[in-house]
């Protein structure tokens, strides 16, 4: 990407029709944006032209998704190594937390926007966010957070019982 | 292509979950996320939250054991020892089994299979769990019972947790288990990456090891039981045919520590054997001598040791005359220092609260790279540590220059 290109905006179009003027350089946290990008020849291009349709996102998730990618689209690059990547849910860091403060509606729709648009790292805050709300719970309160149906049986209740009898608390 | 038709390759399935979630009205976001989404946030769950979610629904058990957990390290050991949530006043047995399911040790869970004192059929498991750097222990011990011995009690769970995981294991560290004990983990022999072993039973040292591929043993400890090392100076004599026999996977060992044992190496095989940490036993049995040792350190000064040793331990007797001159002969070395170091710790520390113990220190360099190294002697043994290299998370750090 060339320096005109990183300066200049793009236009996406939310499912409900707004239009946000983006920064290339701050969307380009988003996977999805770049491939699209790259592969229509629209990056060096000085004018994008039209919209991107973003048909999955709402205006209200959009927004939040631009503010997130607004505040870290500084942060340096992490390595994508799946395998040692430690899978820790307490270091999210303070500003991402109160930017996670938002109802289960929101933090559900975050994450599917997160995964549509290829944004690692807020895939990755959120979902540990997910995580962190069932931490400690038990398997009636997770039913409850979540609003789980229990469709065991009372038989498959005993066998699950059995194969956890070793660890279950 | 043009964008709509970009987007549209893979907006179909989530724009109908959306639309799903706009229309219920109590919330159904767990449910209606894609499973691969499902299974990444289960991957980041600790194990005890894995397990608990796995009770809520069908599916979310069916997503648990499709992710399965990982295990990052087992330690299994079969002692007499006290609980003290048990009886702090008796000695019972018990098996006690670590498991850690991250590479932080924040996340694990030690079970303790205790046995009822002249009750072989009463067992009692004590079960702790750490979630997230806090423990969790379960309240009621004495509830948790089980009508077999404790060693069936312990195989059973043993067999369901590594049936449950279907990762790598990282590391395995068995000490001085039973037979039947550390037969549940042949079958899972290809599965783990590092094996540690501490035992002064050579049959049993020799029973892993033919079944172990080769290069597996990163660790080997011959170390005797907590009661034997009250007995003094025990020491097991490991023959030049044993060592021969265990030299394939003792070449790939990063650590090697023989504390309760005399090795019959020979000059050549001690030369060669320069791995990351050394400790051994010489006595008057050893074919070894304080020539071989001053050999060993002139290699390291000429730059011919690999990259990643840190530290030789050899334990001997250096009062006798001689000892330490032979050592040295021919080793340039500088700095002698008097230490009153008191506590017996593993590493130097920048504030050298933590130390080698006390003796007498001198340091000795790398012509090749410039390096330093400690050489400690104290009545019963030497210890020659590279400084200035982190091991083991810490830096090793080089005694106080003398002013």
């Amino acid at each position: 990407m060339t320096d005109a290109a990183q300066e200049r905006s793009i236009k996406l179009l939310s499912s409900d029709n707004e239009t946000f003027q983006v920064p290339r350089n701050v969307i380009r946290l988003s996977n999805t944006i770049n491939t699209l990008l790259q592969d229509l020849g629209l990056d060096d291009e000085e004018d994008a032209g039209d919209a991107i349709p973003v048909q999955n996102v709402t205006s209200t998730i959009l927004k939040k998704v631009i503010a997130w990618c607004q505040h870290h689209h500084e942060d340096p690059v992490a390595a994508d190594d799946s395998d040692s990547r430690e899978k820790r849910t307490d270091d999210i860091s303070s500003w991402d937390v109160e930017f996670l403060k938002v109802d289960q509606g929101t933090l559900f729709e975050l994450i599917l926007a997160a995964n549509y648009l290829d944004i690692k790292g807020l895939l990755d805050v959120s979902c540990k966010t997910v995580a962190n709300m069932i931490k400690g719970k038990s398997p009636e309160e997770i039913r409850r957070t979540f609003n789980i149906k229990n469709d065991f049986t009372p038989e498959e209740e005993e066998q699950i019982r059995k194969e956890n009898a070793w660890c279950e608390d | 292509m043009d964008v709509l038709e970009f987007f549209s390759q893979f907006a179909d399935y989530e724009f109908e979950q959306r639309s799903k979630l706009r229309r219920c009205k109590l919330f159904h976001g767990w449910q209606l996320l894609p499973n691969e989404l499902k299974q990444f946030i289960i991957s980041l769950m600790s194990f005890r939250t894995r397990i608990r979610l796995s009770r809520c629904s069908k599916s979310d058990n069916l997503h648990v054991k499709t992710v399965g957990f990982p295990i990052f390290y087992i330690c299994i050991e079969d002692t007499v020892r006290i609980i003290e949530e048990f009886n702090e006043n008796e000695h019972v047995q018990v098996i006690h089994l670590s498991i850690h399911f991250d590479t932080v040790g924040e996340d694990l869970l030690v079970l303790d299979y205790i046995q009822e004192k002249g009750d072989a059929t009463k067992c009692y498991l004590l079960r702790h769990y750490l979630e997230s750097g806090e423990w969790i222990n379960n309240k009621e011990m004495k509830s948790v019972y089980r009508k077999e011995d404790y060693r069936s009690t312990a195989l059973l769970d043993i067999h369901q947790l590594l049936n449950q995981s279907k990762s790598k294991i990282k590391e395995l560290n068995v000490l001085m288990t039973s037979f039947a004990l550390q037969s549940i983990f042949v079958n899972s022999l290809k599965r783990v990456e590092r094996f540690h072993i501490e035992s002064v039973d050579l049959q049993y040292i020799a029973w892993w090891i033919e079944k172990m591929q080769p290069g597996v043993l990163k660790h080997l400890k011959i170390e005797s039981s907590k009661v034997l090392i009250e007995l003094e100076d025990y020491k097991v004599k490991l023959s030049a045919d044993f060592i021969e026999y265990i030299s394939k996977q003792l070449y790939n060992c990063d650590y090697i520590d023989m504390i309760n044992a005399v090795p019959m190496f020979t000059e050549e095989q001690f030369l060669n054997l320069n791995r990351e940490s050394l400790f051994f036993h010489i006595d008057s049995r050893s074919i070894l001598t304080t020539s071989s040792i001053n050999k060993f350190l002139k290699k390291w000064v000429r730059g011919e040791l690999p990259a990643n040793f840190v530290e030789l331990g050899v334990y001997m007797d250096i009062t006798s005359a001689g000892v330490v001159t032979d050592i040295l002969n021919g080793i340039s070395w500088f700095e002698s220092w008097l230490g009153e170091f008191f506590q017996r710790e593993y590493l130097f520390c920048e504030d050298f609260i933590e130390t080698y113990g006390d003796g007498i220190f001198t340091v000795v360099r790398n012509r090749a790279n410039d390096m330093e190294a400690i050489l400690r002697f104290n009545p019963t043994s030497i210890l020659f540590v590279v400084t200035g290299k982190a091991y083991h998370g810490k830096i090793l750090h080089r005694v106080p220059r003398v002013c």
